[in-house]
């Protein structure tokens, strides 16, 4: 809430989520699940780790290295995403016989990251689709263009109101 | 020095949407967890969960489309929804801390996933 608008929206809107890292790496999973579910949380813990230091490179100053960097990482970061949600789909229709306490704690792990992670690569698309690198949120510019307009109806409210104001007073000095 | 009379609007637009997104991901995440069965599991908490999930997904969504389509930003508009969201926030964690605790793979799951 504190940071500038523009980098804000650009963190806020960038890849990567903390959640999967604890949830994919804190236990010991059987040899079934073992290699994609570390393999899942070392590479969001990656993406997180780059979103977030690509972003603090930003923090002070921006350079066209520094724009560079931030679109390719968020690029990575999509792709990333992209490619775990495919892994995670064949690892758990291929494993659906899976009975043992710690296998049904990993099929439920990764429906989780299925689903939530879908929904993620959605926002993130959609943020760098619509956030201006500069400016911020493209998508709100249009809602405030109008705005110096003279034909705008929110400029002529205002000066209806004014109107309104400057007649009250007319009639109070007569 | 020019005022960006649409910077606040846009910061509580863009507070709103990760809110949203916070609530769908609660609510994708209750569902992907029950998905396949949740059999010999107490659900009464993740239900419980679900239903705040519900309410923020759905008063943030009123709140970012309020947003777009709005001629006016009553601070006051964006102060009370930031405070609910706190508050529906802070709930989820409270009840998933202290009374969400499960045996079963899918409250477990659903319980870490919560909180973290």
């Amino acid at each position: 809430m504190v940071m500038r608008l523009a980098w804000e929206q650009r963190y806020t809107n960038a890849p990567g989520n903390i959640v999967w890292p604890p949830l994919f790496l804190a236990y010991h999973w059987s040899s079934t699940f073992n290699v994609p579910m570390l393999i899942i949380g070392i590479v969001t813990a990656i993406v997180s780790v780059i979103t977030l230091f690509l972003h603090l490179s930003t923090l002070v100053k921006t350079s066209t290295l520094t724009r560079k960097l931030l679109i390719g990482g968020w690029i990575f970061g999509i792709i990333a995403l992209i490619v775990l949600e495919v892994l995670a789909i064949i690892v758990y229709l291929t494993n659906q016989s899976s009975s043992e306490y710690i296998d049904i704690h990993a099929k439920k792990t990764l429906a989780i990251f299925i689903a939530v992670n879908a929904l993620d690569i959605l926002f993130w698309i959609w943020g760098f689709k619509t956030l201006d690198y500069e400016k911020g949120d493209q998508v709100r510019d249009e809602l405030f263009k109008g705005r110096n307009d003279p034909n705008d109806r929110y400029t002529n409210r205002m000066t209806n109101d004014q109107s309104v104001i400057v007649s009250h007073d007319i009639g109070t000095l007569n | 020095m020019e005022v960006d009379i649409s910077e606040p609007k846009s910061k509580a637009f863009n507070i709103f949407l990760r809110m949203l997104q916070l609530g769908g991901q609660l609510i994708l995440g209750y569902w992907a967890s029950r998905y396949d069965g949740i059999d010999g599991c107490d659900y009464t908490i993740p239900n419980i969960v679900s239903i705040l999930a519900y309410v923020l997904a759905a008063l943030n969504l009123i709140s970012v489309i309020g947003i777009r389509i709005a001629d006016k930003f009553p601070r006051a508009f964006f102060f009370v929804i930031f405070i609910l969201d706190l508050l529906l926030a802070a709930a989820i964690i409270a009840i998933q801390a202290i009374k969400g605790h499960s045996n079963c793979a899918a409250g477990k799951v659903f319980r870490e996933f919560s909180l973290i």
